[in-house]
This record gives structure tokens, C-alpha cells and sequence, in this order.
């Protein structure tokens, strides 16, 4: 797997399963309050990471359970109230919205278009029907391309929010998450954890992990659920090693319900990243 | 020159990346490191810094935190650099040496940084497309 396989792990990984400003960014960053003054920042880093990808994969090189090179490029820019960010670890991928209203402790935005998930990487391929369903299976797209709402909650070093988004195709149905977030600082290491529920509506949930009959194979055979909720739990640090470069490492588990973990196109019971990365902010 | 006037030299000459600041007075003042990097703009800033001075021989010093009443460190002549100071701070800081008769003899400044320099709505409100 090359790193931008890698990438594309870590961007699902990041995303659908665990998802303000995205509320990593407030955690680890540019939190505390509303932030909508225009302006913005971008970074690129590098790093490892210890993931265990609870899918099925066929992977040539960085196996789940194995450290990998990380590679990350972050974002975010605001202008009179419409942003689009990308944040490293990210719950949220790529947000396209504007801030609707905010006041001291409260922000609601509109999600225009959220991205997560990782797109289909279908470059292998089999002559063998039944192998080249597997493969079609194992490859298969998770892109998730939303429209939504998020409302966050600043209490001094504690974030809440609440956020919901909404397939534009309208095929494959719909997310929402409640996190709970908080932060601490001694000396310059900054601290913080998040505590997240996710819900995926029943068309969502099987987007990601149901078969169809049609797509069945003798390897992974038809397998449909109802939506799911699933928990997650992260700690990380923060550090600023010069007034450019930031130092991050963080551990997120997530438990899956059964009904997941059971799936034909899933062979672990949790997802677990553990990274740590050096990033330079421009 | 005293032993600790010699020592006092040279770790001023070695502190090339520190921030120098002399005046006229003679008197010299550096500072190792002369930055703290917070996180975010906001934040308190923790940096133990290392103040090294030369001053003249004859006299009694202070070194003041500016805006500061109390001073942090007195001595007399040369003194015995360095001092070892535990800066927590949200803003930059400038230091200064005084004479006993309180004339500003040199200054210096500690820059507080950030690696991201979010800002806070001054107000709120609905937004309208």
C-alpha cells in the first residue's frame, strides 16, 4: 500500500468513525471559542501510525496491526462566514459551509458539503468472476458526500457538539454524532480527550458494510442491518516545537456494535489508531 | 578581571543566538532562550529562561519585569550570572536593568509566539447569505 493508500485509511479511519471547526482542531489548536474571523492556516506533516483497520483488506504493504508512515496535509480557511477546512485527525474530512451564528459559547454552521470516507481503490483486479467480486467488495467506494448542520458549545476548555449530515445523493442515508471534548494545559503541552456516540441511519450503516445479493460472493455473502450507534473514546497531546513546527500524538478506539463487527466485510470488533506526527504550519 | 567577570564574558559570547541588547551605560543584557512558543494566542506561555547581564564593576543593579514594581534579581558590580526565571506570560515581555538610583541602564524583550493565532468574534449574531 502506498502512502496515499495509507492516506486514504487514515482519512476513513479519521472520519466516518469518530466525526466542529471540526472539534480535533478546537481540542488541539484553534479552539476555546467561536472562531470565525476570516483568515486560516494549512499544514503539512509527517509522521507513524498504528492502525488496526477493522475492514477486510488485501493489502500489498502496511497491514492493519502494522506502523506505517503517515504523511498529513491540513486546513482551514474563513472568509465573511464561509469555510472550508480539512483538519488532521479530523472527525469531520472536508467541510464546504458557513457560519450562520455565533455568540459567546454557541456556534451553529451549515455543512454544505461534507466529504468522508475513503474513496474506492480498485486497482486490482481478478479474470475470475467470483474473485473479482471479492475484489469489488474489498474495494469498494466508502466516499460519503453530505449536507448538514453542526452546532458546537464552548464552555471554557470543555467543547460540545452536535452534528448531523445527510447523503446529497440521497442513497446512502445519513450521520450524526454527539462529542464531548476537553482540553488542559500544563505548560506548553496541551492535553485533551474526546468521548464521542456516532450514528449511522440504516442505509449509511449498510453503505459501509452491508452486502447485497447481488454483490454476494461464496467469501462474503449477503449480510444487511439496521442503523447502528458505536462509541468512541481518544487522548492525545499537543506541543508547539517552535512557533511553526507542532509535535501531536494521540490514541482513538472506537468499539463497533455487533451488528457491525459481524459483518462479512469487517474482521475486527474495534478500529484503534495510535499516531505520532510532526507537523509545519505555514 | 574576576573569575566570574571572565565566566560572565564568555557565556555572553557564547549565547550568539540570544538576544543582545546594550546601551551606552555599558551594561549588556541576554537572554537564552528569548522566545516562548504557545500554542494558541491566549494561552499562558511557560519558559524557563536564562537571563545573562555584564554590568559595570562599581554599583548596585536590579533586573525588573517591566510593568513590575518588585524587581526579580539584585546585585552589585558584575554579579553572578546567570539567573535562572520561570516566565508565564500570555503577551511579550520586556526586562530591564536598573541602577540603584533607578536609571534604566538596558532592556530586552522576551517574545511570546503562537502557532495558531486564532481570534474570537468580537460579536455575534445571526449571518445572512
Amino acid at each position: 500500500m502506498n502512502l496515499l493508500r495509507l492516506a486514504a485509511l487514515l482519512f476513513w479511519l479519521l472520519s466516518p468513525l469518530s466525526k466542529a471547526e471540526d472539534i480535533a482542531r478546537d481540542l488541539r489548536g484553534n479552539g476555546a471559542a467561536p472562531n470565525h474571523n476570516d483568515g486560516g492556516y494549512f499544514e503539512l506533516g509527517f509522521g507513524a501510525a498504528y492502525v488496526v483497520d477493522p475492514f477486510v483488506a488485501e493489502r500489498k504493504d502496511c497491514h492493519s496491526r502494522t506502523v506505517c508512515p503517515s504523511l498529513i496535509a491540513s486546513g482551514a480557511y474563513r472568509y465573511k462566514g464561509a469555510f472550508i477546512e480539512l483538519a488532521d485527525a479530523t472527525y469531520d474530512g472536508l467541510n464546504l459551509g458557513y457560519g450562520l451564528w455565533d455568540n459567546e459559547h454557541w456556534a451553529v454552521d451549515i455543512l454544505a458539503m461534507n466529504l468522508f470516507g475513503e474513496a474506492s481503490n480498485d486497482d486490482r483486479t481478478s479474470d475470475d468472476p467470483e474473485r473479482q467480486k471479492d475484489l469489488a467488495l474489498i474495494q469498494r467506494s466508502r466516499a460519503f458526500i453530505g449536507t448538514g448542520t453542526r452546532i458546537t458549545g464552548y464552555f471554557g476548555n470543555t467543547i460540545v457538539q452536535l452534528r448531523w449530515v445527510g447523503d446529497i445523493s440521497g442513497n446512502h442515508g445519513a450521520a450524526g454524532s454527539l462529542r464531548l471534548g476537553q482540553s488542559w494545559q500544563y505548560r506548553n503541552w496541551n492535553f485533551h480527550g474526546v468521548v464521542s456516540a456516532d450514528w449511522l441511519s440504516r442505509k449509511a450503516t449498510n453503505y459501509w458494510i452491508g452486502v447485497t445479493p447481488a454483490e454476494s460472493t461464496q467469501r462474503f455473502p449477503a449480510y444487511q442491518t439496521d442503523g447502528s450507534t458505536y462509541f468512541s473514546a481518544e487522548a492525545g497531546v499537543t506541543y508547539p516545537i517552535s512557533d511553526h513546527w507542532v509535535g501531536r500524538t494521540y490514541l482513538r478506539y472506537s468499539a463497533l456494535p455487533s451488528q457491525v463487527s459481524q459483518s462479512p466485510l469487517m474482521d475486527e470488533h474495534y478500529a484503534l489508531v495510535l499516531t505520532a506526527t510532526v507537523s509545519y504550519a505555514f | 578581571m574576576p573569575f566570574k567577570g571572565v565566566l560572565a564574558t564568555l557565556l555572553l559570547g557564547l549565547l550568539s543566538g540570544a538576544l543582545w541588547a546594550q546601551e551606552e551605560s555599558g551594561a549588556q543584557l541576554a537572554a537564552k532562550p528569548n522566545k516562548c512558543i504557545a500554542l494558541r494566542k491566549g494561552q499562558a506561555c511557560y519558559q524557563t529562561v536564562n537571563f545573562y547581564w555584564r554590568t559595570p564593576a562599581e554599583g548596585d543593579y536590579c533586573l525588573y519585569a517591566e510593568g513590575q514594581s518588585a524587581p526579580l534579581h539584585c546585585w552589585q558590580g558584575a554579579g553572578a550570572p546567570p539567573l535562572r526565571y520561570e516566565f508565564v506570560g500570555q503577551q511579550s515581555q520586556t526586562f530591564v536593568i536598573r541602577s540603584a538610583q533607578g536609571v534604566r541602564l538596558t532592556q530586552l524583550d522576551l517574545v511570546v509566539a503562537w502557532v495558531y493565532t486564532s481570534g474570537r468574534r468580537d460579536s455575534g449574531g445571526w449571518r445572512l447569505f
